[in-house]
Parts: C-alpha cells; structure tokens; sequence
C-alpha cells in the first residue's frame, strides 16, 4: 500500500483538498508529505517516459544481440569480448551513479539494461569459445544473473523480464522432455515478488508460466502423455482462479474480474470440448493420468475449500466436476461405444450450467449472469448445429426449444423487471 | 523474507547482483577456456550443417562418426538391459589412425589410459544385446558440435561436405583441444585435402 502512494500526484493533490476542507491541519499535511515523498518527482508507473524508456532499452538490448550474431571472428578474441563487456560495465557505472544519487527510476533502467547485456555476454561467450553445452543452461545463468536486481527493485519491469526468460527457458526444455529441478524454485520466486509487487501484465505472465511449468513437469517426469493435456490444462486452470485471490491486495476488483473470467472462459472451452461425440470418445480411451495430474486436481479442491467461496470460484467448480467427471469414466474403463450417450450427458450438463445462469441472472437481478447463460445456451446451439448438420430435424427442434426458452426467460425478466419498478414507485410515494 | 530483515538486507543486494553477475561470467570464461589452456590437440573428421541461433549467431552444426554409434560396432560396457536416457554421462575412447583421432570404445568409466572425450547421451534406441554386449544406436554430444562463424564461413565449410560429393578427399577437420579429464574444446576448424 505504501509503494502504491509514493510520490503519487493524486494523492499530493487529495491532502490538498483535505487541508481545505480542514480534515487535517497544514502540519499533518507536512508529515504526509514526507513520508511519501510527495514533493518528489512522480514514480515510474505515473510516467509513461519511463515505459518508452524501457521500450527503448530493450531495443537497445536486442541491437547489441543482433551485432553480436553478426560474428566478428576476424578480430581479436579481446576486441569480441569487449563488445559484451564495455556496455555492462558501463550500465553498472551509471546504475550504480544514479542508485548514490537516489535517482531510483534512472537506476532501475540502469541495471535493467545491465541485465539484458549480461544475457548478451553469456551467449557471447559461448560464441567465441563454441561452447556447445546444454543450450537452456545459458538461459538459466541469464535468469539467475537478473534475480536479485529483480529482488531489489520489485517492479513490473524486472519482473517482466523474468517471466519472459523463464517461458522461453522453460519452452525450450519441452521438446527435449526435460525437467529441471531449479523451475519449482524459480517459479516459486517469481509468484513470490509477484505477490510482493503486483503488476497486471506480470500477473497474466505468471498464470501463463504456471502453466508451461505444469506441462514441462508433467511431461520431464512423467514421459510425454499428450492425450493427459484437456484435464491437465483445466485442472491448472481451476487452480489458477481457486489462487487467484491470493493476490488480490494490488488489483482492482475490476481486474481480478475480468482475468478470474479469462480463466473460467478457458475451463468452459475445454467443457464445451467435450459435448463433441469425438471429443469423447477420445477422452474415454484414457485409462490413467499422471499423479501430477491428480495432484494439481486435489490441490485446487483443497484451496476452494478452505477459503472464502468466491462466485468465480464457485462457478468454475461447477464446470470442472462434470469435466473431471467425464475424464474419470475413462479410468474407469467405461466402453468407447458409449460415447455417444456421454456427449449427451455433457451437453444436458452444460445446458444446465446455462439455465443455472440464467435463472441466477433473473433471481439475483444480475443482468450480466443473466446474459452469460444465454450467450452459453447460443454458443451450444450453434456448435450443436454445425456438429449435427446432417441431422435437420433434430436441430431445427432444438433451435425451436432455444427460441421458446429465450422468448419466455425475456418476457420473464421484462415482467419481474416492470413489477420491481412499480414496488419501488409505490414505495417511494408512501 | 519479512519487510524488516529486507530493508536490512537491501543496501547490499545491488553490489551482491553486479559481482554474482560478473562472477557467472567470469566462470563461463574460466571453464571454456581451461581446455584451450591445458589440453592437447586432437584432430577429429566432421560432417557440418548450417542453421542459426537467435542469440548467438550463425553456426556450422559438426557432426563426427561418434555423434551417431552402431553399439555392436564399437567396444562397450553399457548395461545391456538400459536404455540411456537424455544427458547420460559416457566416455569415449579415442585413438590416433594416421592423421585423425577416431572412436574405439564407449565405457561408463573414464579409461585408464589414452585420449578420451567426455560425452552425453541424446538419444538411445536399445535393441536385443548381441554377444553380452548392449546393443542399438547411441547419439551422443561432446560440447564440440557447433562452431560459431560469420555467415560466409559457417556457408563456406557447409558448402565444402557438399564438394565431398564429387571430390571425396576433401576432409573437414575439428582441431579440438582435450584435457585429461576428456573436457573438449574446438580451437579451430579447417578443411585438408588428402
């Protein structure tokens, strides 16, 4: 909360307003004033310079790359190395003269540029001795390198380039079905400072390495089982919104929203996945999951359980059970045959899921909900209808039972809507 | 970490950073060149490949005769009942033949005597052992199979393999450094005509 009103314009010019409406004296101001630094200049996230700054440095970054790769083989190997060198050093020098002279942003894009040049030298100097190791090894020195000054500043840019280099770290050990035991301790840092520091685009990153860490995981440990991926990737989608609470303390409710619905979006995708006939029957020629797997599934049960039931939360359960569900008739050797009768079952589930919308909408007076379940009811029309195209009978008698549903639920929703409206009218004259 | 011990701890975590950083670098440094210090030279045949790496350039991919081993055509001690996983630990015996250095034996120990490289395992196809003695094809990685060049040399030593079509004495040769250890590292790559 404190690095939120540092140095912030907004809050210098609401103790102004508070001194003039006399809700504290002129003194109480000072002390305000002082201890947010609020006659300093405006932080970082105020300025959209510094944003263009860095932009500007990562730039810079990738200059320096591209000169590298051009390889400067006929020069001496001092020459080559110092064209890594030199720019470090001289990022350090000027870090280091802005951090004694309290210049923090100035500093902080410093020794953020220190830390893309320190990725440059590692894979220069692999350059110039060929060094034809493990090749994510260099990306795993380069994010260690970057860690304490990511440490220290706890900002959205140090933190960005983290995740960017774990994903791209993390990604290229997939192909090889490899599993390095230092990416739980890795990620684990980076959920820390996130939870420290905040940050919208840091938090979809971290959603977006938890994600690759699971698969990486799944598959180095386990062997590869691609057929595991829906359940595996609804499971961590689950997990994600049953977390995302934790760092609720730096986002607006606005923004926990609108991501909690990316991810629930997400899980009704894979549910939608899964009233297909073919989808199915894939699904039920799974037998086993890796314990991984079932471990992520009890991990998210147990956090919804044991915390303050969020709606999302709640929303998102009722749509990962039947998709777990199904994935379990597979375990459980159900025969493929019966595919077909377990498609419909998904569907009347995920028709239920709509209807319970809907008739939560209109309860609730929440017209939001409300339109969520009938945009689900559309949705499954229409995919429905494209997946039964040969079967016109069929479809043109469920479009007819969607058009009377949505005809009756408006003519509902109008007449509870007018009968409130005159309650409150009635109300309001007595 | 609670915010008072970080707040203790945190005038140090800036020069802490720059040295760490330095010292990953220095160490990179130390260890490719230890092999360019105390190593002997050892010449090795190479077929090349050229791609490019996003960070590092272009490069002339070196592949040996050991890169991909028959297992029933080479001296071994590998479990006949395992299949060796990716960055397995292996070492390759070599021996003079004329000008070069070839692969005479792959043992799970490093050798008593003579030169030997230090190798990973990438890939494994194990089939039935023949003669109590593992059997299938190994590929395997010793750290020296790509030489970072500009673009016109890395296409020029990838140009010369293709020239060995029509001209096979042409020989593209890794002069590779190796320490006693069987850590190696490629000094320089060249092209000889026999």
């Amino acid at each position: 909360m404190e690095n939120f009103l540092q140095r912030s314009p907004r809050f210098r010019r609401e103790i102004g307003e508070w001194v003039q409406t006399g809700i504290i004296t002129p003194e109480q101001a000072q002390l305000l004033h002082e201890r947010y630094q609020l006659d300093r200049e405006a932080p970082w996230y105020a300025q959209s310079g510094f944003v263009l700054k860095a932009v500007a440095l990562v730039l810079a970054g990738m200059a320096l790359f591209l000169f590298i790769a051009e390889n400067w083989d006929s020069f001496p190997l001092a020459a080559r190395a110092a064209t890594g060198i030199v720019p470090l050093l001289c990022s350090y020098a000027v870090g280091v003269y802005y951090h004694t002279k309290r210049v923090s942003d100035k500093a902080e894009l410093a020794f953020f540029f220190s830390s893309l040049v320190f990725g440059g030298n590692i894979f220069l100097q692999a350059q110039i001795f060929h060094i034809s190791a493990y090749y994510p090894n260099g990306l795993l020195w380069w994010i260690l390198g970057a860690l304490p000054f990511a440490v220290y500043y706890r900002s959205t840019l140090h933190n960005l380039l983290l995740h960017v280099l774990y994903f791209i770290w993390v990604s290229t050990q997939m192909p090889l079905g490899q599993f390095s035991w230092m990416s739980p301790i890795l990620l684990a840092t980076l959920l820390y400072l996130l939870w420290q520091s905040g940050g919208t685009l840091v938090l979809l990153l971290a959603i977006v390495n938890i994600y690759v860490f699971f698969m990486n995981a799944n598959d180095g440990l386990f062997a590869a089982h691609v057929l595991d991926f829906p359940l595996l990737f609804s499971a961590i989608t689950f997990l994600c919104i049953v977390a995302l609470p934790l760092v609720h303390k730096h986002y607006s409710k606005a923004v926990q929203q609108r991501v909690a619905v990316l991810l629930h979006g997400m899980l009704l995708a894979f549910f939608l996945f899964l009233t297909f006939k073919d989808a199915t029957a894939e699904i039920l020629t799974i037998h086993s999951f890796t314990p991984l797997t079932y471990g992520i599934i009890a991990a998210a049960l147990f956090g919804f359980f044991l915390q303050k039931k969020e709606a999302m939360g709640i929303y998102s359960l009722a749509v990962f059970a039947p998709l777990f569900g199904i994935h379990l008739l597979g375990v459980l050797h159900v025969d493929k045959a019966l595919s077909g009768l377990v498609a419909v079952m998904a569907n009347i589930l995920f028709f239920g899921y709509a209807l319970w919308h809907i008739i939560g909408g209109l309860q609730e007076r929440v017209k939001s909900r409300f339109m969520s379940g009938v945009f689900l009811v559309l949705l499954l029309a229409i995919v429905r209808y494209m997946d039964y195209f040969e079967s016109y009978v069929m479809m043109s008698i469920v479009f007819l039972l969607c058009s009377g549903l949505l005809w009756g639920v408006h003519t509902w929703w109008n007449k509870t809507a007018s009968t409130l409206q005159t309650e409150a009218t009635d109300g309001v004259q007595a | 970490m609670n915010t008072t011990k970080f707040l203790q701890w945190r005038p140090y975590i800036i020069p802490i950073a720059i040295v760490f950083q330095c010292g990953i670098l220095a160490g990179m440094v130390v260890l490719a060149m230890r092999p360019l210090v105390e190593g002997r030279e050892v010449r090795l045949l190479v077929e090349t490949r050229d791609p490019r790496d996003l960070f590092r350039g272009d490069y002339a991919v070196l592949r040996y005769e050991f890169s991909s081993l028959r297992l029933d055509s080479i001296a071994n001690d590998l479990d006949t009942a395992t299949t060796y996983r990716f960055g397995d630990e292996l070492f390759l015996e070599l021996r003079q033949q004329g000008n070069y250095y070839r692969a005479v034996g792959l043992w799970r120990t490093p050798p008593q005597r003579g030169e030997f490289l230090q190798v990973r395992v990438e890939n494994h196809d194990r089939i039935a052992p023949t003669q109590h003695r593992a059997a299938g094809v190994i590929s395997l990685r010793a750290g020296i199979e790509e030489y970072f060049a500009n673009t016109a040399v890395a296409q020029r030593l990838d140009s010369l393999i293709s020239a060995r079509g029509t001209n096979p004495n042409i020989r593209v040769v890794a002069y590779v450094m190796l320490t006693d250890d069987g850590a190696a590292r490629i000094k320089d790559v060249s092209y000889t005509v026999d």
